[in-house]
């Protein structure tokens, strides 16, 4: 098989499919590290702190928050909506980047699936914990009953409802499809009795026959097939919350495509910061290389700048549509009381995805991590931009009005980070962070060993002489 | 083989043949089930379905007997059940609102034997129909928990009185009034002014028996001045009756007469006669004054003029006037930064001679005498302003409270009796007062409520509400009307009439007791206690009333032959108008002394200029315990729950405050007196002038009403005999901290900045120019319609035109923005407080809000126009299609309705609202909370230990909770709600015409809020019905619009535009004037 000598290898270390075993599967086997102890107390205690906040909410009513009578929506959705978003790189690098047959992918993929079903799981929260009355939350479900009603399907918090339970069950299925072939694997490690019957409960008794390896190539294919629309529906249905809705500022058709491409930006920024600390921590150098992260910036900068547009052109719709509601509504956001916020946004995510295009800084790990700390900022700020900034000075003056988070807002909000990072780490520790036998299939054509060989052999045919 | 045998018997031995027979049967008479179950052939005793009754029977009875405790409850049953009373359905009484300040004819709506609503009686020409805020508010007081529960006796100075029953009070005061009467020590009974001719009368019967009873009336905002005034003029110590719908040309000297000023629920009607555009003329309206104030905000041409500059204007318009009639000039009046516009006010004035009034706010009796003379000048007498009717209001006078009070120093008064009034309170002389009080051995108090009067009282008479009372009135000269209780008295209080007439007797007769109730029997002496039986509520006063009704008023008509029907017909309307036809008096007014003294004045002015004012909610203070009227926004500032220093644009920069730098707490200091107060810098307050409400900072009071902003009684001065509420001199010193007022709207002008003028919000054009308005309106609801058009969903209108179709219409000309409409949404509606903490947070419940918008350019004197916002019921609704549970929906009569039930609170509603008119339950607010108790951190504080007073146990308890409406479901917390367009009204009038077999006549149904509406601005029918009062004030009138039309949510609240009547160079001259000021301010910038 050729391999052209110009692309990077994805393993370095001339490793053999033992030595990957052993360098992934390491993670799990053992005793926990002490910074790993420390990062789940951390995280778990503040997730109990946000799980307090929630009681409260929910024990004293809305009131807790400091939403009113103009501005509905504050936090809380501003946070659902960047959780889904930064749940869309999961499966966009599982399921697109498989049809395409992107090699690079399988350094990334099992940590980024992970990363998306516990973040789907931490929006799914806020359309919950928003409610006024929680305990009614079943009436948003079709079902027949006998009072003869039906949700309103109009409602597109009705198909948010929908996409989102399809697009978390349909990203469960993949990572878990993905996950049983190297389960078989820690099975087959584990000396342990209890730890074999998990791993083999969760194994589901594979065996690696071809036969099974042929379906899980075949139904790895169907899954991708189905989870492709989903990357593109379940952003475009958030959007669609504010795009169908009347508000200056949230009625624009641009938002489908915009939220998504906002979506796959936040949730590679997010990949990248968990992956580089990974990568430290768990001494996964070999796999998860700068050619990663190059590849990874590269999609930064494409979606930043479909984002950047889309800033651009709303400003520009606002204009020439000469509808002084729109008008106003993109003048205040730049100019009136939440103007920080908005170049807080502009900053983040338009300036500075562009400093990518240098190769220097694309390849830099601290610089990529710094920059998706930035990012992952700048996409909170855009939806509570859009959010906020819109609701609160809509349509008539005497209703204007200002919002400052509560204490219960912004502790449900560092709960759901301590609920994500709890849940990453228990990841980190019991699972394959990553995809054991993806790494492996190519191992023949992406190793640092195939790709050294590449170029010896150009090198020799371009230049003979050296050889002799 | 032993073969003995053995026997029993000698049947057995005989081997009887029966016997054995029997022997083998174990029973040996037959059971009697066989033949309970022996059912062949139906002829059985018992029949299977007896069987199945005996079983069904005792499982009942042993399952009642062994597993339910019934509970045992306590029911009241009506002892005498009142006719026409079916449950569930509510009943109208006629009556009378008199507080001691505002009259008005009213209904009481009952339900279940409980007052709910207030109502304006239409029979009155008085209010018409209408009502003001605090009349609306009024109900609430019914149901208060500072009320007073029984007559108590104090013993320890300092502490409570003790309780005690009424036979045990009378017994001890009784006596009392003789002994004083003896010794020739007065007994005073100080009250506010009272208008019922009855009680009048039976003042004058209790001095006859007690000839050392004096009566002082005061009003706690007095009037003193103008009474004086025209006692100085006229030689009649009367006010007239002013015909605002008469007069043509109306100019106010900070009079504001549609909010506070004499009263309000009669002028405002008349004031909107004339202020139609279509009519082709509409009166003109010029306001001089200081505080923007409601009447002020109104006005076509609006001057902001210092106190003192104001009353020079007085002088200077007196003399533009004398010197056209060639009555003599007052000379040298100092020039006025106004004297250009009150000289054209002079020349129109003049030539409207006889159409015109000239009003005046100010309680000294100069500037009313020089008002005087200038409507003398103008033949306004007997035309616009008539002594014929003349009103009986506001009859108290401030001489003869400081009279009072030097008598008690001098230890003159023996008892003193205070009826409807606080006076260590209300008034500036209240510290006075209170330490010259305690020279008076007998001191009653009949307040039904605690207040700062309970310090000196010793005895407490508690009387009723007067939704408990049987009262009658006379507001103006001839206009009478009768009041009938409501309800029976919920506490053990008695009327103060009825204790008059109790003290007036010889004797106590025991009889005369209530002792229907067993524990007070207990207490009540062994003669009373034979008395032990229910006896039906009867007041004595009653039939005082009507004694005094056959007498008087009974012998002024021909029309009832019979005094009972007469009384019948009196009590069913609740008024009965036979207005008096007097002479006016003959005008001999000095005017000169009068203006030397206004000048004297005028020459010790300081830079900074104090204005005491009322505020439209609570009044002098007596509605301060009010959670409603408290809530309800300031209809300038929009503040709640507060009193403040305002402040103008241009004073605030002078101290280094920004417009929007609001709260900056001052101290101010006036007349030797000093308060902290937050500034709330208002646009329209004149510059170098400070006003601050009265009614605030009571220290004895229910929970709404404590220390509630700051007291500003004190500040007023006893000066020419009358309260003086301008201070001219005040100082002002930074403290340096904030404090927050509790405001529901910012500070907005609608001008170009944020292209807020271009809103398709508020449409208003001068009176000229009306066409042009028109023609404007006409043009852009065309360019709507043309955008409205092109759409994929065209939507159900054909669905609406069938049936019913509810609509409503707002003119704006004639809301003159008082908020009456609010408080009548919250008693009909079931609309939570939220309280002053909520209120700063956005969360206020209002279904129904008035929107103020500044207009022009002009920071120091906009122009201002009132918006009532409220559920627009749209037909193309945004709020319905985002609700995932179909909450929200759209009823085939065009209602957007909320099934509260179905309601999961995720508010996307409310965010997809342009107009905002939703309102989210964020605490449980009205105790209606599945999980009970969570509504106790709002009682306590706060969730984060906020200063939370208003919400919760104010209105979450057991009595208060009696004034909510059946009708209307209670919301728990986490449901959005908005207005119905008061659904439960439209089923009720529906309903009605279905049982009489008819169609529904327009009128039928009507909103609160249009009920309620003292300027009938607001007009609610079916818009299906061609015929219908809405129909045509929509259809008909070329300035109706709908607010934000383009974005076709399709409305069914139609405006109508508002209409100034002032001209195109006015207007100009009010841009100009801030074009050349700018102008300066580019000069100075450039040198």
């Amino acid at each position: 098989m050729f391999v052209s000598p110009l692309r990077e290898p994805l393993i370095n270390g001339s490793k053999d499919y033992h030595q990957i075993t052993d360098d992934i599967a390491r993670a799990t086997e053992g005793r926990p590290t002490l910074p790993w102890l420390l990062g789940l107390g951390l995280s778990s205690t503040i997730m109990l702190l946000g799980f307090l906040m929630i009681g409260l909410t929910i024990w004293y009513g809305i009131g807790t928050w400091n939403l009113n009578r103009t501005i509905g929506w504050g936090w809380d959705i501003t946070n659902f909506v960047w959780w889904i978003g930064i749940g869309h790189a999961g499966t966009l690098i599982s399921a697109i980047l498989l049809l395409f047959r992107q090699k690079w992918r399988t350094g990334v993929n099992r940590a980024a699936e992970a990363m998306t079903i516990f973040a789907v799981a931490c929006a799914g929260l806020y359309p919950l914990i928003h409610m006024g009355r929680i305990w009614l939350m079943f009436y948003i479900m079709p079902y027949p009953n006998t009072r003869g009603v039906w949700p309103n399907f109009d409602s597109p918090l009705l198909w948010d409802v929908f996409a989102i339970s399809t697009y978390l069950t349909v990203s469960l299925l993949f990572w878990y499809i993905g996950l049983v072939p190297d389960f078989a694997t820690l099975r087959d490690r584990s000396k342990a009795k209890i730890r074999k019957a998990i791993y083999g409960t969760l194994s589901f008794g594979w065996k690696g026959s071809s036969k099974q390896w042929q379906r899980f190539e075949a139904i790895s294919l169907v899954l991708a097939g189905l989870a492709t629309p989903l990357v593109l529906s379940v952003h475009s249905i958030v959007s669609f919350d504010f795009a169908t809705s009347v508000i200056p500022g949230w009625h624009t058709t641009i938002f489908p495509p915009y939220f998504v491409s906002g979506a796959i930006f936040s949730g590679f920024a997010m990949v990248l910061t968990l992956m580089i600390i990974t990568r430290k921590v768990l001494h996964l150098e070999d796999y998860i290389t700068k050619a990663h992260i190059e590849s990874m910036n590269k999609i930064i900068i494409l979606t930043g700048s479909i984002v950047g547009v889309a800033y651009i052109t709303e400003l520009f719709m606002a204009w020439y549509s000469g509808n002084i509601y729109e008008q106003y509504a993109f003048m205040n956001r730049a100019m009136g009381p939440y103007a920080w916020a908005y170049w807080i946004m502009m900053t983040a995510n338009v300036v500075s995805p562009q400093l990518l295009w240098f190769k220097k800084l694309r390849r830099s790990f601290y610089f990529t991590f710094f920059l998706s700390i930035v990012i992952n900022i700048g996409m909170w700020f855009e939806r509570f931009v859009i959010i906020v900034t819109s609701l609160h000075r809509d349509f008539l003056p005497s209703s204007w009005s200002y919002y400052v988070p509560t204490l219960a807002e912004v502790g449900i909000y560092v709960g759901t980070l301590g609920l994500f990072f709890t849940l990453f780490l228990l990841f980190a520790r019991t699972f394959p962070v990553i995809a054991i036998a993806e790494v492996k299939s190519i191992l023949k054509t992406a190793g640092n060993q195939v790709i050294e060989k590449m170029h010896k052999q150009e090198m020799e045919s371009e230049n003979p002489a050296t050889v002799e | 083989m032993d073969t003995n045998k053995y026997w029993q018997s000698l049947e057995e031995l005989k081997s009887d043949p029966e016997f054995e027979r029997k022997k083998y049967d174990e029973f040996p008479e037959k059971l009697p089930l066989a033949s309970l179950m022996d059912d062949q052939n139906g002829k059985s005793p018992t029949s299977r379905r007896d069987f199945l009754k005996y079983v069904g029977f005792s499982i009942t009875a042993a399952t009642l007997a062994a597993s339910c405790e019934m509970p045992v409850r306590k029911a009241i049953p009506y002892v005498f059940a009142p006719e026409q009373i079916k449950p569930g359905t509510a009943v109208y009484y006629a009556s009378t609102f008199y507080d001691g300040s505002d009259y008005a004819s009213i209904l009481i709506k009952t339900r279940d034997g409980r007052p709910i609503k207030i109502e304006g009686n239409e029979r009155s020409s008085i209010n018409k129909g209408g009502t003001i805020a605090r009349v609306q508010g009024s109900v609430l007081d019914l149901y208060n928990n500072n009320r007073k529960q029984g007559p108590a006796i104090k013993v320890d100075p300092a502490g409570p009185g003790k309780p005690v029953s009424w036979l045990d009070m009378d017994k001890k005061l009784l006596p009392q009034f003789g002994f004083l009467s003896g010794k020739g020590k007065e007994i005073t009974i100080l009250t506010s002014t009272i208008i019922s001719p009855s009680t009048k009368k039976l003042i004058e019967d209790f001095k006859a028996k007690y000839p050392t009873v004096k009566h002082v009336q005061y009003d706690p905002v007095s009037y003193s001045a103008l009474l004086d005034a025209n006692k100085a003029s006229f030689g009649k110590r009367s006010i007239p009756e002013y015909h605002f719908d008469k007069a043509t040309h109306i100019v106010s000297f900070a009079a504001d007469f549609l909010g506070t000023w004499l009263a309000p629920g009669e002028f405002a009607p008349d004031y909107a006669v004339n202020r139609k555009p279509e009519n082709g003329k509409m009166s003109r309206h010029i306001q001089f004054e200081s505080t923007l104030s409601l009447t002020g905000s109104n006005a076509d041409l609006r001057v902001a003029l210092k106190p003192s500059d104001l009353k020079l204007a007085l002088l200077r318009l007196y003399n533009e006037l004398a010197s056209k009639s060639g009555a003599p000039l007052i000379s040298a009046v100092p020039k006025t930064p106004a004297d250009d516009k009150i000289k054209k006010t002079a020349d129109e004035l003049w030539k409207n001679r006889g159409n015109s009034i000239v009003i005046c706010g100010i309680n000294n009796r100069n500037e009313q005498e020089i008002v005087n003379g200038i409507n003398e000048m103008l033949g306004n007498y007997g035309k616009t302003i008539s002594f014929a009717s003349a009103c009986n209001y506001k009859q108290g006078s401030d001489k003869e409270l400081a009279a009072l009070i030097t008598r008690m120093k001098n230890k003159k008064v023996g008892g003193i009796l205070i009826h409807n009034c606080n006076p260590l309170f209300d008034n500036s002389m209240a510290a006075e007062f209170g330490k010259a009080v305690k020279n008076v051995n007998m001191r009653i108090s009949f307040a039904n409520a605690h207040n700062e009067t309970d310090a000196i009282a010793q005895y407490f008479c508690p009387t009723h509400h007067y939704l408990e009372a049987w009262s009658d009135a006379e507001p103006k000269k001839g206009y009478f009307s009768l009041g009938q209780p409501g309800i029976r008295n919920i506490f053990d209080t008695r009327q103060f009439e009825d204790s008059l007439l109790t003290w007036m007797q010889d004797g106590l007769n025991p009889a005369d007791y209530d002792t229907q109730d067993e524990t007070e029997n207990a207490a009540l002496p062994a003669s009373a206690k034979s008395e032990k039986k229910p006896k039906a509520y009867r007041s004595k006063f009653y039939e005082y009333i009507q004694a005094y009704w056959k007498e008087n008023i009974f012998p002024l008509q021909s029309k009832f032959g019979s005094f009972q029907a007469f009384w019948d017909k009196a009590l069913h309307d609740g008024v009965f108008e036979m207005p008096a036809t007097e002479e006016d008096p003959v005008y001999s007014g000095d005017v000169i002394s009068a203006a030397t003294g206004i000048k004297s004045t005028v020459g010790m002015r300081g830079d900074m200029e104090l204005t005491l004012y009322e505020k439209v909610g609570i009044g002098n203070g007596q509605y301060a315990d009010n959670p409603w009227l408290q809530e309800l926004p300031d209809p300038i500032t929009k503040a709640t729950w507060d009193n403040y220093v305002l402040m103008s644009v241009s004073d605030a920069e002078k101290f280094g405050l920004s417009a929007n730098d609001q709260g900056r707490v001052f101290e101010v200091e006036a007349n030797g007196y000093k308060v902290k107060l937050p500034v709330v810098v208002q646009p329209g307050q004149a510059a170098g002038t400070l006003s601050i409400a009265l009614g605030y900072g009571r220290t004895v009071s229910g929970k709404a009403g404590m220390h509630v902003g700051k007291n500003a009684y004190p500040f007023q001065s006893f000066k020419n005999g009358s309260f003086q509420n301008i201070m001219h001199k005040a100082v002002l010193s930074d403290t340096g901290t904030h404090y927050k007022v509790a405001r529901t709207q910012m500070h907005h002008v609608i001008n170009s900045e944020g292209k807020l003028n271009q809103r398709t919000i508020i449409f208003e054009g001068i009176l000229p120019e009306l066409e042009h308005l028109t023609g404007h309106i006409k043009e852009k609801r065309e360019e709507f319609k043309k955008i409205n058009e092109a759409t994929l969903y065209p939507g159900f209108d054909e669905v609406y035109s069938r049936g019913h179709h509810w609509e409503m219409s707002i003119d704006l000309n004639a809301c003159i923005g008082c908020g009456a409409c609010a408080i009548a949404c919250h008693a009909e509606n079931n609309v939570p407080v939220v309280g002053k903490t909520e209120v700063s947070r956005a969360h206020e419940m209002h279904w129904m809000r008035i929107d103020r918008y500044y207009t022009g350019e002009d920071m120091e004197n906009p122009d201002i126009v009132f918006q009532p916002m409220l559920c627009q019921h749209c037909d193309n609704a945004p709020c319905e299609n985002v609700c995932p549970v179909n909450a929200t929906n759209h009823s085939s009569e065009g209602l957007n309705q909320m099934a509260y039930n179905r309601c999961v609170g995720t508010r996307y509603c409310a965010n997809n609202c342009p107009y905002k008119v939703r309102r989210f339950n964020w605490y449980d607010l009205l105790g209606a909370d599945s999980i009970a108790g969570n509504e106790k951190p709002i009682m306590d504080g706060g969730v984060y230990g906020v200063d939370n007073f208003g919400s919760g146990d104010i209105m979450v308890n057991e009595l208060t909770r009696m004034v909510l409406n059946p009708d209307v479901t209670v919301r728990s917390r986490g449901v959005m709600e908005k207005c119905s367009f008061c659904i439960q009204r439209i089923q009720e009038g529906k309903l009605a015409a279905k049982k009489e077999g008819r169609e529904l006549r327009d009128g039928d149904v009507k909103s609160a809020c249009m009920q309620a509406c003292p300027t009938h601005a607001i007009t609610f029918g079916d818009g299906n019905d061609p015929d219908s009062k809405v129909a045509r004030s929509l259809k008909e009138s070329d300035r109706t619009y709908y607010v934000i039309e383009e974005i076709n949510t399709r409305p069914s609240v139609g405006y109508k535009a508002k209409v100034r009547n002032r001209s195109a160079e006015e207007d100009m001259e009010r841009k100009k004037h801030v074009r050349s000021e700018a102008d300066n301010h580019e000069e100075e910038a450039h040198s």
